[in-house]
């Protein structure tokens, strides 16, 4: 099971993306009572479940407006979508993260050149802007502006679906987005407010990522692997806890992991996906069905 | 009477006048098969039930070593001898080149490089220096160049040694790997290394090509990787001086024909599990060897061990398990990843002591001494060597911890001190024993 795990990774990411864009042609239904905590542009009517972030970046639009219930339940469902998934939403469902892993697998399978890697250097910048971006979530709108204003969702979800969007600032935002994501995985998702915002709470979160410090060898296609970066994931010495604000669950870690049950992804303490050697080599090395030539 | 004739013939040839030291050639490289034949004899005649899977290995090693072959001639392809473990031979083959791994183990061109190398270097890059400046192995003579990684002080001044027989390309490991420069770095280096073999052999090095290398060496790794979980049954199938000893065979062939050999001798083994027709009884001490290098013909301490009376289950040596260990991760396949990758694998896994930071080692030790259950850990350091020398003593500590034994023997290529290492293994393995019965 372990060696199709990525596969399955594909077919949710192609699910989410599906159902939140055009959901309502498949369904037929939209579910209003809860908000998923991705970037799902709700300017879409086709998705079949809005995302929270309009409503998180209008926080002066909720409040006083609507009444305390909704306000309440909104919340709730925020809260108990952090806390039960957390950024499994990201690696996992997010439709932006499809497009951006779209983006990526297309570099790749042309041969276009080398990924882009942030690397050591630019990882202080690359928080600064992460949590400048998060600032202008969730209180740009003190200054009359709007972080709908630059979002680069709004380029790409709204128009796939046929919804009309303005685009102004944002389209300059889209095209560094779509370039960026092209060369390095993941892009967007580095700087993301809304998934560091559910990253903040990973110490709640029922996902966790795990590694048995034994077994690791410190090789470092971990580290390679990860769109987000995360360095710790090899270094680490310790702790057996190693889920980090940025970690998406994308699970490319455990992919790429050579060493049997060194990595692994729980959930409630139990066991989602795991490293094995057998699992590595048939989805790294290129040696699936190649077996007979010999 | 014809008979006769010949003889007379043979003797005129014989009698045609030789300089000094080519008949001192004669004698050394004499010993040196007599050494090796003797080390081989003493691997072959060591199972209750004969492994036919082995027999590939003894040839290639006698081959090499006692019928004087190479496996770069009758070929085209060019053979570069390469040192340690740091150097892509996935490059090598690329480039259509064929690698060969020329770590000496001989006392008998040990004695030689002697008197080359300052007294306190170890036997190993002594073995090589002397092979180098007397000629003495034709896999070594019909390399194009060697290539030489600047791993320790030892080889980094053999490098510049080795330049006055042969080309060689020294090849610069960081001894630092926290940081991200350091491994693009060493990406840099290996870029280097590739247009030195793309000038040597005249051959483009295309991603599909590296692509092709990477899987033949990948087969071989799953392969090794299959062996390794062979090792971890208890009672054993194969003796550790054994599973050493086909290990140390992967520096002499083409991967392709090592991994097909390999894989007969894994279904073979595999059959003895199934068969229950192990090499040793289950109760007796099972010891890890960690440290320097075991490289044949200097087999001398696994062969020791299990003559007192224990079992080698598996060695923490660059020129055994860590050799072929890590695998190499093909993610994308275009050039630039794959180098990437190849400089990820071939530097930050490594658990050599030459680098600054390498607690890693403590951590791989623990592992393998679970997975394994190890009874006890002898240290194998070759004289000279001070990187291992100055790990010790975290080991040791790490092993305290664990309240695994530890010996250390601090030997040489010759087999002078081999009556004095019987007595330590012996005493070793005899309170290993003890303390394994009266625990239960």
């Amino acid at each position: 099971m372990h060696k199709h795990f990525p596969k399955l990774r594909w077919a949710l990411l192609i699910l989410g993306f599906a159902l939140s864009t055009f959901g309502v042609y498949i369904i037929g239904k939209k579910f209003t009572l809860a908000y998923i905590p991705v970037f799902a542009c709700p300017i879409n009517r086709e998705g079949i479940i809005d995302g929270a972030c309009y409503k998180l970046s209008h926080l002066n639009g909720i409040f006083g407006v609507t009444p305390w219930v909704d306000i309440g339940l909104f919340f709730l469902g925020v809260a108990l979508f952090i806390v039960i998934f957390g950024r499994m939403l990201c690696g996992f469902l997010c439709p932006f993260g499809f497009i951006q892993d779209l983006a990526f697998k297309l570099r790749s399978s042309i041969k276009v050149r080398s990924a882009i890697r942030f690397g050591d250097k630019y990882n202080a910048t690359v928080n600064l802007i992460k949590w400048g971006f998060l600032f202008i979530f969730f209180a740009i709108w003190v200054f009359g502006i709007n972080f709908c204003d630059i979002c680069p969702v709004k380029g790409f979800t709204p128009l796939i679906a046929g919804a009309k969007t303005t685009l102004h600032i944002s389209f300059f935002v889209v095209a560094i987005v779509m370039v960026g994501s092209f060369f390095k995985n993941r892009f967007w998702c580095n700087i993301c407010p809304m998934g560091y915002f559910i990253g903040l709470f990973h110490q709640i979160s029922l996902f966790r990522l795990k590694k048995n410090c034994k077994a690791c060898t410190e090789c470092g296609y971990c580290y390679e692997a990860c769109p987000m970066e995360i360095k710790s994931i090899y270094t680490e010495r310790e702790k057996s806890n190693i889920t980090t604000c940025d970690c998406l669950f994308c699970s490319d870690c455990i992919k790429v992991c050579p060493e049997d049950q060194a990595l692994k992804i729980t959930f409630l303490g139990k066991t989602i996906y795991t490293s094995s050697r057998e699992a590595f080599f048939y989805n790294n090395s290129g040696l699936r069905g190649k077996k007979d030539e010999a | 009477m014809k008979l006769k004739n010949n003889q007379v013939e043979n003797r005129a040839n014989v009698e045609e006048p030789k300089s000094r030291a080519e008949k001192r050639r004669e004698i050394v490289l004499k010993n040196m098969v007599m050494n090796a034949n003797k080390m081989l004899r003493k691997l072959g005649a060591q199972n209750h039930f004969p492994l036919y899977g082995m027999t590939y290995f003894l040839n290639l090693l006698k081959k090499t070593y006692s019928d004087m072959e190479d496996i770069g001639r009758g070929t085209d392809c060019m053979t570069f001898g390469l040192f340690c473990v740091m150097i892509p031979e996935e490059l090598i083959y690329a480039a259509g080149g064929i690698p060969v791994k020329l770590c000496g183990g001989s006392h008998v061109s040990a004695a030689i490089g002697d008197e080359v190398m300052p007294r306190d270097a170890c036997p190993l890059v002594k073995a090589v220096m002397g092979c180098a400046s007397m000629e003495l192995l034709p896999v070594g003579n019909n390399c194009h160049s060697f290539i030489v990684p600047s791993t320790c002080d030892c080889k980094r001044k053999m490098a510049g040694e080795l330049e006055s027989f042969k080309e060689v390309y020294p090849l610069h490991v960081p001894s630092t790997r926290e940081l991200d420069e350091q491994k693009e770095y060493f990406l840099e280096e290996l870029y280097g290394l590739l247009r030195h073999l793309e000038k040597a052999t005249g051959n483009k090095v295309s991603s599909e090509k590296l692509l092709n290398s990477t899987h033949e060496i990948a087969k071989a790794q799953k392969e090794v990787y299959r062996l390794y979980t062979i090792q971890k049954n208890n009672p054993p199938v194969m003796h550790g001086s054994q599973v050493i000893t086909v290990l140390n065979t992967y520096a002499f062939d083409h991967v392709k024909r090592w991994t097909s050999a390999l894989a007969l001798l894994n279904d073979e083994l595999e059959e003895r599990i199934k068969n229950q027709q192990f090499a040793a009884k289950a109760k007796m001490p099972r010891i890890m060897i960690v440290g320097s290098p075991v490289i044949f013909p200097n087999i001398k301490i696994p062969i020791l061990i299990e003559e007192s009376g224990g079992i080698v289950a598996i060695d923490e040596t660059c020129a055994g398990f860590r050799w072929l260990y890590d695998p190499v991760v093909v993610r994308e396949s275009n050039l630039e990843e794959l180098m990437r990758s190849l400089a990820n694998r071939y530097m930050l896994p490594c658990t050599c002591p030459t680098f600054v930071n390498n607690e890693q080692r403590i951590f791989k030790l623990q592992q393998m001494i679970e997975e394994f259950q190890i009874d006890g850990l002898v240290y194998h350091m070759l004289r000279g060597c001070l990187a291992y020398d100055s790990e010790y003593a975290m080991v040791e500590q790490a092993m305290e911890q664990l309240g695994i034994p530890i010996v250390k023997v601090e030997t040489d290529y010759n087999e002078e001190d081999i009556e004095q290492l019987r007595i330590r293994f012996e005493a070793f393995i005899e309170l290993i024993k003890h303390s394994k019965y009266s625990r239960v």
